[in-house]
This record gives C-alpha cells, structure tokens and sequence, in this order.
C-alpha cells in the first residue's frame, strides 16, 4: 500500500471489509482466504454478544459432569458407559476428523476444564471487568503471577500426552479412569488459574492443547486481522490487554502479527475487544497456511504424535495379539510386557524418529551443499512434513474405529450410565460395525493425502530456504524419503 | 482542495508530531503488556514512550516556530510510517522478548521513519517542502543513531557475560 503524507486524507487505509469481502490471492506463495465475517455479518454480531462462549460451553459443561458421573457410578463395561463411548469413540473421532481439520481449535471454545478457572479469575461468566491486571485493561483475581519461563513452551504437554497414551488401553476401557484423568485436569483447570495469569493450563499443561496447537496448522479456518496496517496504528492493543468490551487475550496472543494457528483458542474476545472491529474469521484452503515450527518442542510434538498413530495402529488395528496383551496392564497384569511396552514407546517417539528425521536432515544438508543453512533450521522448518501427515494418520487410525464401534453410540445415549435404563428405545440396539470391509479403502486414500500434503509443505517450505531449483529438490529428497518411509509403514498395517 | 507548499508543510510537521504521540501510546501499551516479565523489557519500552514524547515536544517547538500554535486534531493519523509494533505474535506464550528485541522494535520503526522521509525529499520538487522533510529525515537518523548505540551497548554487555 503506498504511504504519503501529503495531503494526510487521500491515503486512508482500505476499508478491512471492502478489502476481504471478496477472496484475494494475497501473494503468489500465499493461498485465497475468504472473510467469513464480511460474507455473514450476523455471524460476527454473533460471536460478539458477551454470553456467547458461555452459552457454548454451557451444554459442554453438563456433559463433562454427566461423563464423570458415569466414569464413577456407572457400569464398569467400557462399552456400555457413556464416558467411554462418547468420549473415545464419538468425540475422539469429531476431534481429530472435523474439528481440527475444518475448526481450528474451535474445540478450545466449547471445552469446559478451563470453565471454574475463569470464573474464578474473572469473578465473573459473562461480563468483563475493565481495571488493572499485570499486563492488562481487566481486573482478574487470583495470584496472578507469570508461569515459570523454563516452563513456557509445551514439553510438559508432550509429555504428558505420551505418558497418557501409554496407559490408553486402562484409559478407554476403563470408566473409571478416564473419570480420574479428567478430573484430575479439571482441578489442575481450576488450581492454576488460581495462581498463574490467564489460560496457563491450556497454553503449557493440557495434554490435548499440545497436539490441537499442533493440527490446528492445517486447519482451514484462522482468526486474524483483517487488516495489518490498521494493528500497526493501534495505539490500545486490546486484543491482548483487553478492554471494557472483552478480556484480554486468555491465550497471549498478539492478532495483529498472528500468522499461525497454535495457540489462538478462538475465544473470540478479541473481535470483542477490537477498537477498529479490524478481527475477522478466515477460510483457506487446507495445510496451506501455517507452516512454519518455531522450536524444539513443536517438532518433538510432530514426531511423538506421529509415533502413536503407528503405535495404536499396531495395538488396536494390528493382528499382533502379543502387543495388546503388553498394552492392556488392567487385564493381563504383565508388568515386565507393559515396561517394555511403554520402554520401547517412548524411545520411538522421543529418540529413535527425531534422531531418524534428524539423519535425514544432516543427509539433506550433504547431498543440496547447503553448508550455510544452519541444521536447526532446517529441522524446524522440515519438520512441517510430519504436520498434515500425522493428522491424517490419526484420522486413517480413526475411522476403523468410528465405523466398527460407532454403533455403540447408539445403544449407550438410551442408556448412559449402563445402569438398564432405555431412555431412547435404542438400548438394546446390537452392536453392527459399519461396511468393516471397506475400511483399508477408506484408510489407503487418507494417507495418501497425509502423504501428498506432508510432501507439498516440505516443498513449501523449501522453497523459502532455498533459491536455486536443484539445491531445492536434492535438499528435499531424504526427508520426502523418509515421510514415503512412513506412509509405507502405515500402508503395511492397514492392508498388510 | 488546494494544497499549497506552506500548508503542505504545516501539514506534514503536524502529522509527524501527531505520529510522535501516537507511537508514545504504543510503547506505554507494549510496556504494560510486559509488566512482570524481564523488567529491564518493560523498562525499555517505557524509556522509548518517553523519548516519543520528548521527539513529539521538539517537533511542537519546530511547528510553533514556524506557524505558530499546533491545533487539535481529533483525526487520528492514517499513515503507518514509524509505527512499533510486536514483531513476535506469540513472545509473551514464550517469554520470549528480550531487552534487544525490545530496542530493535524502535529501531526498526525509526529506520522506517527516516527511510520514508527521505525518500519524500527525492520524491517532492517544493523546496520548501524538501525542507521540511529532510529536516524530518534528519531528526530520525538521530533517532537511530542513538537506538543503535544502545543497541550496541546491551549487545556488549550480553556477550560480556556469555564470555
């Protein structure tokens, strides 16, 4: 946009609505993005009434409490209680195969474990309160202290994603369990908003935060601002301080820089915030976007999500009798089975992959001469191959799942807490897997997507590093092998 | 409308003063943002706010000089030039900012100022105008020079201690 000082008027800025009401191919490496909010301005009036996220969270929340119930007073039968069907097997599935993928981390808006936290900081579910916070326009309670720098960064949600998945056999078969897990979270919610400044649990601690942040990259909807300029000359920055019209960003982030998804939790305080209404909701085409990972920790998510959906493949999926036997702790009591079990786990996602996509990395570097690119930050930027292709491993994990168990959806809504109650009629509907025998053909293409796009963000993001078209392609190669490697792998365990 | 070299130039001193008070609220917001992080960050935007309004003081005193009162302008000024801002979206998730990031923020709003007034100077065949901007240009490359002295300076003292 040309810039002039003279006369002051004749250059105002663009309208945000004139310039994103039509789809614009911002650049030639930059894909269309269609304003959601200019197309249907009732959707913004929307998601600006103050109650909005409440009233989504609202019917959440009595699931969540109806879930822990059932976990601690219904039956013990995995597939005859709500907490695990609902949870595991129709939840899991909306997460991973729609939510993420076509909403962002619009989950994060409906999740209620950070509901009493906020209530609690903000003394308030609707409305906000303008005064002094540190860091704010809003008055929030509580301690309110920073969490610990060494801590803000998402190794604890790695780990404790992994350490959760090791026990995943006792965690969705057991009610009991899963009840634990969740209100063991929900009170971690809860206590560390007690102490610490906004969402700390959700930005550092949530397990699943960690791999939402991590998929919401491919998503094909963002948050942002409609117009850059307009944050530039923004003297308030309420979208992270906040104002009397919406509370401070409870995820830390600054919208007028946002060029990713991870860490927006579409709260949508910040189109409330706004002083120049400049926020707007986006959609773009899939994994386009985002593609860039910004630290160590991010490319150990990638990798230790990417290891899970092979190593639940291999236990769920897999004819290997012997693995699921190591896995399931609760029933076969193998102790020294389950040790190695989670030994060799753990190794694979922390050591042996990283240190594999690292070789390739080194070989990459070998065989473009790229001696001037520094190692770190082509792993970083490679390892957005492992993004789109770990999603659409987890989601080719999930449909099998969906279609041979979704059936007890049915059966388990009449009867919730696996107590003989009928509360639909469908209580005694059988269980009747869905066209088992189509699932590798359903399976074979999701990969190959995962495949397809994993591959187009390695040449995506190639291209940004280098110039030179051989270089490019010869620096390519050892990772596009090594993600070939995989999908192989996964191809093998599907259709054997 | 008719804009003449003398009211051009008026309008130009008045918008850099009105940009200098602009920029002075963005380092006190950028500064409160980081209230309770590394100090020293909070410190520095808080010094480079009162900087902008000593720049916006000087720049009143030029315009008094010249055309006598500066008016209140309820207007906002639309140009972007000088404008600081963030450059990391997600720096307070990582507690990330440092104190040569923070003087880097300024200093590439300053460079960004003298470079567009400059440029103005070779783009504008009004003397009187050309005046005004390279004046303008040349109170910026002050700006600069002593940001990146700073600059310097912080940078010394960190290698001194990883040393």
């Amino acid at each position: 946009m040309p810039k002039t000082l003279l006369p002051g008027d004749a250059m105002a800025t663009v309208s945000p609505a004139a310039q994103a009401a039509v789809p614009v191919k911002v650049s030639e490496d930059t894909a269309w993005r269609f304003d959601v909010f200019a197309r249907w301005p009732w959707l913004k009036r929307l998601v600006r009434v103050r109650s909005f996220q409440f009233l989504v969270m609202l019917p959440n929340l009595f699931m969540f409490y109806l879930f822990l119930i059932a976990g601690l007073f219904g039956t013990p039968v995995g597939n005859r209680n709500i907490i695990i069907v609902f949870v595991w097997i129709l939840w899991w599935f909306l997460l991973i195969a729609l939510l993420v993928p076509f909403g962002s981390r619009v989950w994060c808006t409906i999740c209620p474990l950070p509901f009493f936290g906020d209530w609690a900081q903000r003394r308030a579910v609707i409305n906000v309160r303008s005064g002094q916070s540190p860091g704010t326009e809003n008055k929030f309670f509580g301690l309110q202290k920073r969490w610990p720098k060494q801590l803000s960064n998402i190794w604890t949600q790695n780990i404790g994603f992994l350490f959760l998945a090791t026990f995943s056999a006792l965690l969705v078969t057991r009610p009991i369990v899963s009840a634990a897990v969740f209100g063991t979270l929900f009170l971690v919610a809860t206590a560390l908003a007690l102490f610490y400044r906004l969402r700390t649990f959700c930005n550092y601690v949530c397990p699943i935060s960690g791999f939402l942040s991590l998929y919401a990259m491919t998503s094909t909807v963002e948050l942002r601002s409609a117009d850059k300029d307009t944050c530039l000359k923004c003297k308030t920055k309420s979208c992270i301080r906040g104002s009397e019209k919406g509370w401070a960003c409870p995820w830390n982030v600054y919208m007028g820089k946002l060029d990713r998804n991870n860490y927006c939790g579409l709260c949508f305080e910040c189109v409330k915030s706004c002083p120049n209404d400049n926020i707007s909701l986006f959609v773009r085409p899939f994994s386009s976007s985002d593609v860039i990972l910004r630290g160590y920790d991010e490319v150990w998510k990638a990798c230790i999500m990417l290891v899970l959906a092979l190593t639940y493949s291999v236990m769920l999926l897999g004819p290997w009798g012997r693995f699921k036997n190591w896995a399931n702790l609760s029933e076969m009591h193998d102790w020294g089975g389950f040790g190695l079990f989670a030994a060799s786990q753990a190794l694979l996602a922390l050591v042996i992959f990283p240190g594999l996509f690292y070789l390739s990395i080194r070989l990459a570097k070998w065989y473009a001469r790229a001696d001037t690119v520094p190692t770190k930050e082509l792993f970083l930027k490679y390892a957005y191959m492992l993004v789109p292709m770990g999603l659409l491993a987890w989601i080719a994990f999930s449909v099998p799942l969906m279609m041979v168990n979704g059936s007890y959806i049915i059966s388990v809504a009449s009867d919730p807490l696996g107590w003989g109650m009928n509360l639909f009629g469908t209580a005694d509907f059988p269980w009747t897997p869905l066209w088992p025998q189509w699932v590798p053909f359903l399976q074979v293409p999701i990969l190959l997507v995962g495949l397809y796009y994993g591959l187009r963000g390695l040449h995506k993001v190639g291209r940004q590093i280098f110039t030179d078209p051989a270089q490019l392609h010869r620096s390519l190669l050892p990772p596009a092998a090594l993600l070939v490697g995989v999908t192989l792998v996964f191809l093998k365990l599907f259709i054997g | 409308m008719n804009v003449t070299p003398a009211t051009a130039g008026r309008a130009v001193l008045l918008r850099a003063i009105q940009i200098e008070a602009r920029n002075a609220a963005i380092y006190e917001s950028l500064a409160q943002l980081f209230q309770g992080c590394e100090d020293s960050v909070e410190a520095i935007f808080c010094e480079m706010a009162a900087e902008e309004r000593q720049h916006g003081a000087q720049l009143t005193e030029q315009y008094q000089e010249r055309f006598g009162p500066v008016p209140t302008l309820a207007e906002q000024p639309k140009e972007v030039i000088e404008a600081p801002d963030l450059h990391d979206p997600e720096a307070l998730i990582f507690d990330s900012m440092t104190v040569v990031q923070a003087l880097e923020t300024g200093l590439r709003a300053e460079q960004e100022a003298r470079d567009f007034y400059r440029q103005e100077v070779a783009r504008t065949s009004d003397p009187e105008l050309q005046k005004v901007y390279r004046e303008l240009g040349e109170f910026e490359e002050t700006h600069v020079r002593v940001l990146n002295e700073k600059l310097a300076e912080k940078r010394n003292a960190k290698n001194s201690i990883t040393r």
